[in-house]
């Protein structure tokens, strides 16, 4: 039976943004802290910790996001373990963003000239005090802007969650679309939630871009 | 046994003694068995063309470079390659180099109190009063609040041997200290490392300031390909280099 798009329907899809917030977060903090562990490791000076964090990120960003979302899910149900689509959703998406971040980061550890690690060096500074004091506050600010870059792809990427069932904005959009058959409506609606979303935070990645070319010259 | 005794002894009367040490790039051999004993308080000048080794020499006191054969001892401490206690020998040996390498992100300040807080575990109070005091002593003490991007050169390597200094180190090692400097800058970073080894400072300096070398060192190394080539106080280095290399190059930067 079909039904008229209607204000519930209306409702029903942008209350479902919450829920692409709520992935989107869960995996960007989770991807922060991974991505923080797959930096230092692929930086650090023991050649074995570089290997893992190289095939890591070589893996999933060989591989295209949906496909590691249907290793999480069906994988672990393979294994005997019943995750329900949100866990295996924000597990997919974590390892996803673990890996991006962490080479994004990798990058701008490695942006910091050779000469502070040396300064640092020479004063007898322990690793952890050289990436705490030193590396990493200068690491930060080149990262800025390529970080929330990535979060917008993050925020798109969750969009593959509906696929295994999990109801975010996108799956709101099938599952309204299904009923009232306006997908033309549904979809754009969608869409234009997507942007709302995502816009404001490209603009932020731009402006951080620019302020850091500005403050270089 | 009794050359192995005084090899011991030698050592460690030695501020450093490098014996046979060797060090690879690749195939690239950098240091062909360099012997060099350093007394406590010497100034010492190392010279030599581009690419010669003058540099990887002293980066391996401090392993900035690692050393691939032979035997280092700073104060009576063996220094070896990959040590875990490395940081410990660091922490007693100053560095100056080229670029200054101060840390953008941090005021004059706070560069030369985080080694003695982190690493000496100085209280704030007492790393700032000691900050000040060599802030003061290489005469830029008004410049504490600022950034290093707000120096000139000169300025910034005066900072970078303020911040060496704080840790009280044994030694000092500068990496060509003018070089990356604008000329009128030059003087005011040799005057403060002249008023340095006036103070009895133990200074290797890979430098190319001849007036300076002649000033303060108490010998002059001239090297090549890795090699120390001739080895004199500055006086007979200056007057009557024995070395035809040595006389070539000495022609060539004392020419103008």
């Amino acid at each position: 039976m079909i039904r008229p798009f209607g204000i519930n329907e209306a409702f029903f899809i942008i209350s479902a943004i919450q829920w692409t917030v709520l992935l989107s977060l869960t995996a960007f903090a989770g991807g922060a802290l991974g991505g923080f562990a797959i930096a230092l490791m692929r930086t650090s000076p023991i050649p074995a910790l570089r290997r893992i964090a190289s095939g890591f990120i070589q893996v999933f960003q060989g591989t295209p996001l949906l496909m590691q979302l249907f290793l999480v899910f069906f994988g672990a149900s393979a294994m005997g373990w019943k995750l329900n689509p949100w866990v295996a959703a924000a597990i997919g998406l974590t390892l996803h963003a673990s890996a991006f971040l962490g080479e994004i980061w990798r990058g701008s550890i490695e942006t910091v000239p050779r000469g502070q690690w040396e300064a640092a060096h020479a004063l007898g500074l322990r690793y952890r005090e050289k990436i705490r004091d030193v590396i990493l506050p200068q690491a930060i600010k080149l990262s800025l802007a390529p970080t929330v870059g990535f979060l917008v792809q993050l925020i798109k990427g969750t969009s593959l969650a509906a696929i295994i069932g999990f109801t975010e904005l996108t799956r709101a959009g099938q599952i309204v679309n299904n009923a009232t058959f306006q997908p033309f409506l549904v979809f754009g609606l969608v869409g234009a939630l997507y942007f709302a979303l995502c816009w404001p935070l490209s603009m932020l990645s731009a402006h951080l871009e620019r302020r850091l070319t500005r403050a270089s010259r | 046994m009794t050359i192995a005794a005084e090899t011991v002894d030698r050592a460690a009367d030695a501020m450093v003694s490098m014996e046979g040490v060797e060090k690879w790039f690749g195939t690239f051999q950098a240091l062909h068995s360099i012997d060099l004993s350093v007394a406590q308080g010497e100034r010492i000048v190392i010279c030599g063309p581009s690419g010669s080794g003058k540099s990887t020499l002293i980066r391996c006191i401090n392993q900035l470079d690692a050393h691939q054969k032979g035997r280092i001892v700073v104060d009576g401490v063996e220094i070896l390659p990959g040590s875990r206690t490395i940081e410990a020998v660091r922490s007693e040996i100053g560095m100056v180099f080229q670029q200054f390498n101060l840390f953008p992100h941090m005021t004059v300040l706070q560069n030369c109190m985080l080694a003695p807080m982190r690493v000496r575990g100085a209280s704030r109070e007492q790393a700032e009063a000691e900050a000040r005091k060599y802030l003061e002593r290489v005469r830029i003490p008004e410049q504490a609040g600022k950034y290093p991007a707000e120096l000139s050169g000169g300025q910034q390597q005066r900072v970078a041997i303020a911040r060496a200094l704080c840790m009280h180190p044994k030694i000092m090692l500068f990496d060509e200290p003018t070089s990356a400097l604008d000329p009128e800058m030059v003087k005011e970073v040799l005057d403060t490392m002249v008023s340095l080894a006036d103070d009895g400072m133990t200074m290797l300096c890979v430098t190319h300031e001849m007036g300076f070398a002649r000033r303060v060192a108490d010998r002059v190394i001239f090297m090549e390909r890795g090699r120390i080539v001739e080895e004199a106080p500055p006086e007979q280095f200056f007057s009557n280099p024995q070395h035809e290399r040595t006389r070539e190059f000495l022609g060539q930067i004392l020419a103008h």
